[in-house]
């Protein structure tokens, strides 16, 4: 099972170390492989630093993508996380 | 001997005045470790010590949480993240692949990992995403450490009551150092979302950011005062200044208590002649500090810091925008809000700037110069600012430029705003004309024609540290000549008298909001000169409040009379002083400003 969604960041300060670490302890509890996937890069969800390495900031627009079992959970789960601004 | 007295400047990110023996901390570059090339059978040796390091430090952070379990402050989230970051499988695989394909050593693979993140960090404009950079850094050092065997969490280990100064510190070390009370935190570079700051604050350590020069004149075991109300810096101060500031910050706290739950009061005289006391602010979230200490509104909004952490960004608009709209929507109205354009060059250059360096800045192309010479920069930041208050119209908005030399500098200045609100207006933003647009009197030649200006400007703001310096060719940063470096200077008065004279005969809004302000002795001269209004930062406004209730206006308009005729700043203050009396001794004000 594949499941696919984009999202925005809308949180002030993009994808830093808070909301990664955020991102990761959610991604953590789905078994389903997750990608996250910015300008041409792509991160493992599963990695802190991965998402920071994405460079993401505030407006830029990210495809989560999972695959696995929990894919279509897992997807949903992270673009609530996302689109609550990682509850700053 | 060490040379007496020397200040240094930085911006003060947490107050509170503390003297201390200086402790020097050295970045990640002063650890001794081997950088060598290793032969095929030895990299499972370096990736298991590279393993074997990364759970070490781990659990190093894992001790730092437990010390500060149950404490309110927990800034531990920060450290579990950095824990996560240290097992991270993305960061432990490139550092196994460099150490195969280079044949070097787990250190060596520690140092070109971070060299290739930060190449990619570097690269990105974005102030949040670019200072995470920094937490890579922490992590990095500690491996480091670690690696080449020394206890992380020990290294740090300060005398007790050291002011610390470093390059930076990670949080991690800021928490150790929070918990082993050390007294105060200087460090080299600045940043208002770093989270050493955060930190900082939670423990209540005063703190001065983004002192360039600290480690140029500062040696292990000096002796320092830490001034982070005002962001000064004094090494090496003699005895006088030693007794004053320590007086000070002992006494200080308990009357601060007092004086705070008395704050809310209007500023008056003790024969009830209104006097509005303003806040100086750096960062939008002062405000409610500002609030809390009874500023009766904003005096002067300085927007040079915003330059400094955003560097490559400073023609954003958006980052403007955001900014002010944080600024005014805090603000519950009433009394001023007072947005000064950037002023920059001089002192205060941005960390890294794109602008050439000048053989003699002071008098260069600073300020609003720069404004005009890079109309796209000055631009964003005044689009920015009419955008925010197009959000909170009820607010008494005024828009000033700093370093105003003549009339048709200003006019062209006014010009740019007035097509940026045009612009605007055309883009479809509803932005009511009814704020103001004012002038920084700090050239000398400004307050002689401030009677001119007056026909232009919609109020005035004297900025007296430039005035003096100007005035009477003196850096007060130059110890050599820091001591003729005086506010009480009968020229300095007489320029300030003719403007506030112009100033109120115009019916143009006059204010000070330099160092001068804070200053007893010098801010009742301009009482009595007829200044009604002053700006100053915060943590002094109860103390200036206070003060003032305790004079009549007719007495000091007669002092002033006599003083205006003494020749010398050292007379002046004599005789204010002689005159004042208890009343200059009982006031807290004057132990929190003098040198």
């Amino acid at each position: 099972m594949r499941h696919e969604i984009e999202v925005e960041l809308i949180n002030e300060q993009g994808m830093h170390t808070r909301p990664a670490k955020l991102f990761v302890e959610t991604a953590v509890k789905f078994t389903a492989e997750i990608e996250v996937s910015y300008d041409g890069l792509s991160a493992n969800g599963k990695s802190i630093m991965g998402l920071l390495g994405l460079l993401a900031y505030r407006g830029c627009r990210l495809v989560i993508s999972a695959n696995g079992d929990d894919a279509k959970l897992a997807v949903e789960a992270l673009a609530g996380l996302v689109n609550s601004g990682f509850n700053e | 001997m060490s040379i007496r007295n020397v200040y240094l400047f930085g911006q003060g990110v947490v107050p509170g005045i503390v003297i201390g023996r200086a402790h020097l901390i050295q970045g990640a570059n002063q650890y001794a470790w081997t950088q060598r090339h290793i032969p095929p059978e030895e990299c499972a040796i370096e990736i298991d010590r590279l393993h074997q390091a990364v759970e070490t430090s781990w659990q190093q952070l894992e001790d730092i949480k437990e010390q500060l379990a149950g404490d309110s402050k927990d800034p531990g989230h920060i450290l579990e993240a950095h824990q996560m970051m240290l097992r991270d499988q993305d960061l432990q695989s490139s550092f196994e692949k460099i150490i195969v394909s280079e044949r070097i050593n787990a250190e060596w693979a520690v140092l070109r990992t971070l060299g290739a993140w930060e190449e990619r960090f570097l690269r990105i404009e974005n102030e949040y995403i670019r200072e995470r950079f920094s937490d890579l850094r922490f992590i990095c050092t500690r491996l480091l450490r670690t690696l080449s065997g020394q206890s992380a969490n020990e290294v740090i280990a300060p005398p007790p009551d050291a002011v610390i100064i470093a390059t930076e510190l990670s949080p991690a070390d800021t928490i150790l150092l929070g918990r082993n009370a050390v007294a105060g935190l200087i460090t080299v570079r600045g940043g208002k979302t770093s989270h050493t700051v955060i930190i900082a604050k939670a423990f209540e350590i005063p703190t001065v950011v983004g002192v360039s020069r600290a480690f140029e004149h500062v040696g292990e075991g000096d002796l320092v005062v830490l001034n982070g109300h005002k962001g000064e810096i004094i090494v090496n101060p003699d005895a006088k200044l030693v007794s004053v500031y320590r007086t000070q910050s002992h006494r200080m706290i308990a009357k601060d208590q007092a004086l705070l739950e008395k704050c809310h009061l209007p500023g008056e005289t003790a024969d009830g002649t209104p006097v509005r006391v303003l806040a100086n602010l750096d960062f939008a979230d002062e405000i409610v500090k500002a609030k809390g200490h009874g500023a009766e509104g904003i005096g002067l909004y300085r927007t040079e810091f915003l330059f400094m952490v955003h560097e490559k960004d400073i023609a954003d608009e958006q980052v403007h925008f955001q900014d002010v709209k944080e600024l005014l929507e805090r603000w519950p109205g009433g009394g001023p809000v007072t947005l000064r354009t950037f002023d920059l060059g001089g002192d205060k250059f941005p960390l890294t700037s794109q602008l050439a360096r000048e053989a003699n800045p002071a008098l260069g192309q600073r300020s609003l110069r720069l404004a005009l010479a890079h109309p796209h920069i000055f631009k964003a930041q005044l689009r920015g600012f009419l955008r925010a208050y197009s959000l909170f119209p009820h607010i008494d908005l005024r828009i000033m430029f700093p370093l105003v030399c003549s009339v048709r500098e200003f006019q062209t200045a006014r010009e740019i705003l007035c097509e940026c609100y045009r612009e605007l207006s055309i883009e479809g933003h509803e932005i009511p004309d009814t704020f103001k647009i004012g002038a920084m009197l700090e050239l000398p030649a400004a307050l002689l024609i401030a009677d001119m200006l007056s026909r232009e400007c919609q109020f005035f703001s004297i900025g007296s540290n430039d005035l003096i310096q100007y005035s009477l060719a003196v850096d007060r940063g130059n110890e050599k000549v820091a001591h003729m470096y005086r506010g009480l200077h009968p020229g300095i008065l007489r320029m300030i008298h003719h403007a506030i004279r112009a100033a109120n005969d115009a019916g143009v809004d006059i204010s000070l909001c330099g160092d001068l302000a804070t200053e007893p002795i010098p801010a009742l001269i301009m009482l009595g000169l007829g200044l009604r209004s002053f700006s100053m930062p915060p943590v002094f406004i109860p103390y200036a409040k206070d003060f003032l209730r305790t004079v009549q206006l007719a007495e000091i308009e007669e002092l002033t009379t006599h003083a205006m005729t003494l020749p010398c700043a050292d007379d002046i203050e004599a005789f204010m002083r002689a005159s004042l009396g208890n009343r200059l001794q009982d006031t807290f004000w004057s132990e929190i400003s003098e040198k």
